[in-house]
C-alpha cells in the first residue's frame, strides 16, 4: 500500500514538474509562433526527402527511470543498458542488457527479495524514416529473458508469541490449528517475455538525446519453484501473465 | 525537434500516472483448497450397472482430534466439500449418520472414519494474496460402517469444485 501511494505521488510530482513550465512558454512566444510557424510549413514543405545510408550510427543508453523511482521510495530497481545500430534511418536492432532486484515485505511479514540479470533483443522501426531532423518515432518488437533466485520467508511463523499477521497468511489452519513454516531461500525460475513497444527519441544536445519507450509485456513461457511464484522479474516487472514498463532513457551516439 | 521534447517529457508523466493505477491483485486464487465428494449409489442387475446420486438424511462430519465441525447436520446431502490438514499430511474425518424413518424422530445413528494420507505444498502467490497450501491426497482408509467404498477420481484438492472423490453408500 505505502509503495503504491509513493508511485502515486512520485507521478503527480513529475506530471507537475514538467507540465507547469509548458503553459508560460507557450504564452511568451505565442505571436513568434504564430508567424514563425507559417514560415516552417512553407520550409519544410520544400525540404526534399533525405536518402539515408545503411549505417547511420551506433546508439548507446541508460535508463535512468527506474533509479529515479528507487530514490522515490521503490522496493524494486534495474540497472539497464541499450546499444542499437541506425541502419537506414530506418531500422534499428537493439539489445538491452540490465540487471534488476529488491526486497519487499507486506504486513504480515511475508519477506521476499529477488535479483537477476536480464536481456532483451529486438527491433525498431523509425516511423519518421524520411524525415532530416533526426527524430524518431520508434515502434519494435523485443524478445526477453530472465534467469535468477528469489527468496520467500515468514519469519514470523516460527514465534509462537507472535500476535496477529500469521493467520492471515493462510498458512495457520483454521481448523486443525497449527502451522506450516515456510522459508524457502534460493528459489529459481527463468522467464521468457515478449514486448511490444511504442517510443520517441529526440535530440536534445550534440549526440545526446533522451528516448521514452512504452512497453506492453507478455510472458511466453516460465517456469517457477515448486514452492511459489517470484513476485518481481526483473526486465519483466511484477511476475503476471501481461505487465506495463517504461523506459526512460539518455542516450549517447557514438558516431 | 524543441517540440518533441516536451512531448516525451509529457508522455513519460502521463504513463507513469496511469501505470501507477494498476489494479490490486485478485486473490480468488488463494481461498483453500478442499476435497470434493459427491455421493452415489450403485444399482446392478445381471446384465447392467449403474450408479446414481444418494442423498443422506441428516450428516455431520467431525474434524478427528479437534472441536470443529466441518458439516453440522445438513440435510440432503449429495456431495461435500472436505478440507485437509495444512501442517499434518493425515487428516482422518468423522461422518456421523441420523436417519429417519418418516417425519420426525430420528431413528438411526451411525459412523464411519475416513484417514486421507495426502502431500502437503505451501505456495506463495504474491505479497497481496499471500499463500495457499496445495494438497494431493496420497492414499485413503475408512470403515465401511455404513458407506460401501470410495474412489478417488482426480487427487488433487481445489478451489474450483473439481470432483476428486466418490463416496459410494
Amino acid at each position: 500500500m505505502g509503495q503504491k501511494i509513493s508511485r502515486y505521488i512520485i507521478s503527480i510530482v513529475l506530471l507537475l514538474a514538467f507540465v507547469a513550465p509548458l503553459p508560460a512558454q507557450n504564452v511568451g512566444n505565442n505571436r513568434n509562433r504564430q508567424s514563425s510557424q507559417q514560415q516552417q510549413k512553407k520550409k519544410e514543405k520544400k525540404l526534399p526527402e533525405v536518402t539515408y545510408p545503411l549505417m547511420n550510427g551506433i546508439d548507446v543508453g541508460v535508463d535512468i527511470l527506474s533509479p529515479v523511482l528507487k530514490v522515490f521510495g521503490s522496493e524494486f530497481m534495474s540497472a539497464e543498458a541499450m546499444v542499437d545500430v541506425n541502419l537506414y534511418n530506418r531500422f534499428f536492432p537493439t539489445i538491452e542488457l540490465g540487471y534488476g532486484g529488491g526486497k519487499s515485505t507486506n504486513d504480515y511479514d511475508v519477506r521476499i527479495k529477488a535479483s537477476a540479470p536480464y536481456f532483451r533483443l529486438g527491433i525498431d522501426y523509425n516511423t519518421l524514416w524520411k524525415k532530416a531532423h533526426g527524430n524518431l518515432l520508434l515502434v519494435g518488437l523485443r524478445y526477453g529473458l530472465s534467469s535468477g533466485k528469489y527468496d520467500v520467508v515468514v519469519p514470523n511463523l516460527l514465534d509462537p508469541d507472535y500476535e496477529g499477521g500469521a493467520d492471515e497468511t493462510n498458512l495457520t489452519d483454521p481448523i486443525w490449528g497449527d502451522t506450516s513454516n515456510y522459508v524457502h531461500e534460493g528459489m529459481k525460475y527463468t522467464m521468457h517475455w515478449v514486448e511490444f513497444t511504442v517510443g520517441m527519441r529526440a535530440n536534445v544536445a550534440k549526440r545526446i538525446k533522451m528516448g521514452l519507450m512504452l512497453r506492453v509485456k507478455y510472458r511466453l513461457k516460465a517456469s517457477v519453484d515448486t514452492y511459489g511464484d517470484p513476485y518481481y522479474i526483473p526486465g519483466f516487472g511484477r511476475y503476471d501473465s501481461n505487465n506495463i514498463g517504461i523506459t526512460y532513457s539518455i542516450i549517447y551516439q557514438l558516431k | 525537434m524543441r517540440k518533441l521534447v516536451p512531448i516525451v517529457l509529457l508522455m513519460g508523466c502521463v504513463i507513469g500516472f496511469i501505470v501507477s493505477c494498476a489494479e490490486e491483485d485478485d486473490c480468488s486464487g488463494n481461498a483453500r483448497h478442499m476435497l470434493t465428494a459427491n455421493i452415489l449409489t450403485v444399482f446392478s442387475t445381471d446384465s447392467a450397472r449403474w450408479e446414481t446420486s444418494y442423498s443422506l438424511d441428516v450428516l455431520n462430519v467431525y474434524a478427528y482430534g479437534t472441536d470443529s465441525i466441518i458439516i453440522n447436520d445438513d440435510q440432503n446431502v449429495n456431495s461435500l466439500s472436505l478440507p485437509l490438514r495444512y501442517n499434518v499430511e493425515e487428516t482422518t474425518l468423522v461422518f456421523s449418520y441420523v436417519y429417519h424413518v418418516g417425519d420426525t424422530l430420528p431413528q438411526f445413528y451411525d459412523k464411519d472414519t475416513i484417514v486421507f494420507h495426502h502431500h502437503n505444498t505451501p505456495y506463495f502467490l504474491t505479497l497481496d494474496c499471500n499463500f495457499v497450501v496445495k494438497q494431493e491426497i496420497t492414499d485413503m482408509k475408512y470403515t465401511t460402517h455404513v458407506l460401501d467404498s470410495i474412489v478417488i477420481v482426480n487427487p488433487t484438492a481445489s478451489n474450483n469444485g473439481t470432483e476428486n472423490i466418490k463416496i459410494y453408500y
